[in-house]
């Protein structure tokens, strides 16, 4: 079970892929978004998170190219970003996006929703 | 009356009786009708009078053609004519009374017109000068939501930082001693950019409303550099960089805000540390005729040419998370870039890509008072330029804006100085010309605005001339509390002569005096009298210098020394309550009062 974290902030990459080693999962970083869909497509991860504004790809265009390549459709694509704002929330579902997650965020919660989507009992 | 009428068929009436044989004659029956025709081209007052030629003529036929004339005749003629010359005149005066009343409802609907053309163009200055604001308003509110937004943006990330890691070390208890660390190190890391952070918004904020308190003084730029210098040091060792300074022997002392400038020094080389990976940086400053340039210059990997000005905005960042550097707020560069203007420095950076960068500012040596002295001799070139009119009188207004538009320049009126600053600010004008006279306060806001920007102020003081349209009244100034070189200076501008006649117009006495004082002690024969009319009655004088009064007074006393004969071209110079060596003046020379405004454009146009 592969999670691919894609931020071009190293802190984030570093307390993702932490709790989720932790949490038994496999777990991958790209700093930008090409980097993420070069390892989209080789992982084929089951989870994906997002940030919206990365150098080379943004996170818009990346998840508009996860979703439109059909051996990924069994990925479930998680925005994770700063810019909480209404229009971005929009645009990202309308991208594909199946979960718009705004930061700061807090590990716990994103684990029981990593949980929940991998249809696990919560402990 | 028709001039015609008098010359030409009044006197034409007593032959055609004569030869056509009076009242004897069958002709005289198309008399009547010939005189009710003339009233067709003339007005009553023709028939009225000749009716009463008529019956003139045919009372003194009798006496000049003898027993040959019937008298029923005069009886039957002469009643005949007064009847007409009466219902004539009584035409005439019901004309008359009529054409006076229609005369009388179009003068007040003129001056209703008027008044109402004066209001619209009042009310379209106003509406003008709300949109203007209204815009400036919409324009910072964009921006201010648009800082905001940017700011919640660069407050989540050290916030996500601080967050997650605080809650992984609470929820989990198996973590090893190093990665513990590694985690605490980050939290402190992150809150460290967070405090930045929140320090340099406020900065930003402080900066932008302009209420921030720039403690100036004399200060040592080679100082500023050393000290920036000498703590930045460290951090360019541990990268293993040179670093040295460049400085000149001794440099000129600038006014300024030394913890300010300390402030953009350390962010340049701080910079400049963060973005060199070999090589080094080199701190200094030159010494430029008007200013001092300081340098940073490094050998890093360079900006982008088109990023040159983008690296001065707020939250531009050049890719740090890509080359792994620490994350910077965004807003150093901003703030120095706002600290630096508000020196009235300039603030640049050249780079080339992969080579290095160099950031240059300016600040000027000269204080500024002696700057704005420059800045006002600074000539209007710029024909087709943008000339803000500052003058609270609306006829006056337009009728600058007439002459000025007419003479190929765009303009914009402000009726107040309020607008006029908040024109400025937004349109930025080529020169700011104005007629008004009173309020010294609101004139140093002007003068700062102009030093700011850069926008020459001109002053004029315009009479409207019935004849010959607007014209040039005055040709020098004298700013109040009085200064012996300035008013020496002044008059020498004007009267190119040692000794002469000066005429001082004023009513109050101290100030004729103090004048007086003045000019006495360089020579000048001078006479003090209380009103313009009083002037006739001295001498011949070679200068008017007139005190100051209230303004429409002195529009007055103008108005009555340019129409009278003996003092039309006779140069006169103002005295004012606001300082005038801050701005310039638009005056004639010597004698040449009566160029209307092409004088002032030209003016405008001189180079100093």
């Amino acid at each position: 079970m592969t999670i691919l974290v894609v931020d071009d902030e190293p802190f984030i990459q570093r307390s993702l892929s932490f709790v989720f080693k932790k949490e038994g999962y496999e777990v991958e970083v790209a700093r930008d978004g090409e980097e993420g869909l070069r390892k989209a497509r080789s992982l084929k991860p089951r989870i994906i998170f997002l940030d919206l504004m990365m150098p080379k790809m943004n996170g818009f265009n990346t998840c508009r190219a996860i979703k439109a390549d059909p051996e990924l459709k069994d990925s479930y694509v998680i925005i994770l970003t700063a810019k909480g704002q209404e229009i971005d929330k929009e645009q990202g579902l309308r991208e594909g996006a199946d979960e718009f997650l705004t930061k700061p965020f807090s590990p716990k919660e994103i684990v029981a929703r990593i949980r929940s989507i991998l249809g696990e009992r919560n402990e | 009356m028709n001039k015609v009428f008098f010359y030409f068929v009044l006197p034409g009436l007593i032959p055609a009786v004569f030869l056509t044989g009076g009242v004897e004659s069958p002709l005289r029956l198309i008399y009547f009708p010939a005189i009710l025709l003339l009233t067709r081209f003339f007005d009553p007052n023709s028939l009225l009078l000749s009716s009463l030629t008529f019956c003139a003529l045919y009372a003194i036929l009798p006496l000049i053609v003898g027993d040959e004339y019937p008298f029923y005749a005069v009886g039957e003629n002469v009643p005949a004519f007064l009847v007409m010359a009466l219902a004539s005149g009584y035409l005439s005066g019901v004309i008359k009374g009529e054409e006076d009343s229609v005369r009388k409802t179009s003068d007040t609907y003129h001056g209703l017109t008027n008044a109402l053309n004066l209001n619209i163009t009042n009310l379209q200055s106003q509406i003008d000068s709300m949109m203007e604001r209204y815009e400036r308003l919409k324009e910072l509110d964009v921006n201010k939501t648009h800082f905001l937004s940017s700011i919640s943006h660069e407050i989540r990330s050290p916030l996500s930082s601080i967050r997650s890691f605080s809650e992984i070390l609470l929820n989990y208890s198996d973590i090893d001693d190093d990665t513990r660390k590694e985690f605490l190190g980050i939290i402190n890391e992150e809150s460290e950019r967070l405090t930045q952070l929140t320090n340099e918004i406020l900065d930003v904020v402080r900066l932008d409303s302009g209420r921030t308190q720039w403690h100036m003084d004399n200060v040592d730029v080679g100082e500023v550099i050393q000290t920036g210098v000498k703590t930045i040091l460290p951090l360019a060792k541990n990268k293993g960089l040179l670093m040295e300074t460049n400085l000149p022997g001794n440099l000129t002392l600038v006014k300024g805000d030394r913890n300010r400038l300390l402030q953009v020094m350390l962010n340049l080389l701080s910079n400049a540390v963060k973005f060199t990976s070999r090589g080094g940086i080199t701190a200094g400053a030159e010494e430029m005729p008007e200013e001092i340039r300081v340098f940073v210059r490094d050998t890093g990997e360079g900006i982008y040419p088109e990023e040159k000005e983008k690296v001065f905005e707020e939250f531009y960042r050049i890719g740090d998370e890509l080359a792994g550097r620490a994350k910077g707020s965004g807003l150093g560069l901003s703030i120095c870039k706002k600290i630096i203007e508000g020196h009235r420095g300039r603030i640049w950076v050249e780079s080339q890509l992969g080579k290095g960068s160099t950031f240059y500012f300016t600040l000027y040596k000269k204080s500024i008072a002696a700057r704005e002295d420059a800045m006002a001799t600074r000539g209007v070139d710029l024909v087709g330029g943008q000339i803000m009119i500052l003058e609270d009188d609306t006829a006056m207004r337009r009728i600058l804006r007439e002459n000025l538009e007419a003479m190929g320049y765009r303009t914009l009126g402000a009726n107040s100085t309020r607008t006029a600053v908040e024109l400025a600010r937004l349109r930025h004008p080529d020169a700011i010309i104005t007629g008004y006279l009173e309020g010294e306060e609101q004139f140093s806001e002007i003068r700062t605005l102009s030093s700011v920007l850069g926008i020459p102020v001109y002053m004029v003081s315009v009479i409207n001339d019935e004849k010959s349209g607007p014209q040039v009244a005055v040709n020098g100034y004298i700013s109040k509390p009085f200064d012996k070189d300035q008013i020496e200076k002044a008059i020498r501008a004007v009267l190119n002569r040692d000794s002469g006649r000066i005429t001082i117009i004023s009513n109050k006495p101290d100030e004729a005096r103090d004048l007086q004082l003045f000019m006495g002690s360089k020579g000048y024969e001078t006479s003090i009298v209380p009103d313009a009319d009083s002037v006739g009655s001295t001498r011949p004088v070679h200068l008017i210098v007139v005190g100051s009064f209230p303004k429409d007074d002195l529009y007055a006393v103008l108005t009555t020394l340019r129409t009278s004969g003996s003092t039309v071209y006779i140069p006169i110079v103002l005295t004012l309550n606001i300082l005038v060596r801050d701005m310039r003046c638009i005056g004639l020379g010597t004698t040449q009062y009566g160029g209307g405004l092409e004088k002032m454009v030209e003016m405008l146009r001189e180079k100093g």
